[in-house]
């Protein structure tokens, strides 16, 4: 996630803990900076707007051609319905990328995207499945700073458990 | 047992738990998704080498049977049912998500399809005759037909 120097979780917590603590532990407790997560999420921004897109300038939605949820009792869309779903999800994967709320638009991504995946089976590639596999990982991060999650985003070194990002990671690996 | 020891064992209990109940669940879609067409949550990182061709025809009121591509369809196949996987199916193609996907996704299209053609007034079905070929073995035919259709009243 980033070269940034670790450190442990607060010295006091440290201190409070078992004085032998096991190098898993150590290093799964290390916090570090949200930086590269930062990176991450807003070119995850780009590529949402990029997934979007071809829905987004269509003359015809996905519920109006020939489609297939990916369970029968999924609530299909109405086409405006659609179209607007789409276009937030756009709103959000901007956000995404430029850093404005980012923790909200990525939540709000993730639920957009997983959702119009789900409307229609005939559309699943697996880099779509990928996608949602990372929205949700990157939902779960904090974001870098308060409001940012550029690059260098202010307060993303103040760290948060790497045990996070790391379990990220590992998902993503899991997937592959 | 202190207050924070039996936490502890708690803590690590509930996280034993989730482990295996996650793995479970991983095991059990894996399992499951071998026997479905589209294996939903079983996916294979891998394509498969897959192959099919249909030949689809609109079955007439006389018995009738016309390929949809042969140019007096009042209608595209391709613009009627829209969906990227079965555009000019009349062409042999890969079927990277397997031959039983394809088989799947184009019953359902002649099902979708027989309903919107109102400005057909002849057709009464649509028919698929599929050949697959599954990882090289083959071909294996299909045969699909949607249900039939009540013709449009001639105004």
């Amino acid at each position: 996630v980033s070269t940034t120097t670790l450190r442990p979780v607060g010295g006091d917590a440290a201190s409070r803990g078992p004085k032998r603590r096991s190098r898993l532990v150590e290093v799964v407790e290390r916090r570090g900076s949200m930086r590269a997560v930062g990176l991450l999420r807003a070119l995850l921004g780009l590529i949402v707007i990029r997934h979007l897109w071809p829905d987004l300038v269509a003359e015809v939605t996905a519920v109006e051609r020939f489609h297939v949820p990916w369970w029968s009792w999924l609530p299909v869309p109405s086409a405006g319905a659609y179209r607007a779903l789409v276009v937030l999800g756009v709103v959000a994967g901007a956000a995404m990328a430029i850093g404005l709320a980012s923790r909200v638009a990525t939540t709000t991504a993730l639920v957009t995207v997983t959702y119009l995946v789900f409307v229609d089976m005939t559309a699943f590639a697996h880099n779509r499945g990928f996608l949602v596999w990372l929205l949700f990982g990157v939902a779960l991060l904090p974001s870098a700073g308060r409001c940012r999650s550029t690059p260098g985003g202010r307060g993303g070194v103040a760290g948060t458990p790497r045990r996070t990002a790391r379990s990220g990671r590992c998902s993503c690996c899991g997937w592959w | 047992v202190s207050g924070s020891g039996r936490w502890r064992t708690w803590r690590r209990a509930g996280a034993v738990a989730v482990l295996v109940g996650a793995l479970a669940v991983h095991g059990t879609l894996l399992v499951r998704g071998g026997s479905d067409p589209h294996k939903l949550f079983g996916f294979r990182p891998f394509n498969e080498s897959d192959t099919w061709q249909a030949e689809i025809v609109r079955v007439g009121a006389d018995g009738s049977r016309r390929a949809v591509h042969d140019g007096t369809w009042a209608y595209d196949w391709d613009d009627l049912v829209g969906a990227r996987k079965l555009r000019s199916p009349w062409r042999g193609q890969h079927a990277p998500a397997g031959a039983d996907a394809v088989v799947d996704f184009l019953d359902r299209a002649l099902h979708w399809a027989i309903e919107r053609i109102p400005d057909d007034r002849d057709t009464v079905a649509l028919e698929a005759t599929v050949v697959l070929t599954r990882n090289g073995r083959g071909p294996e035919v299909v045969s699909l037909r949607s249900p039939e259709r009540a013709l449009p009243e001639r105004p």
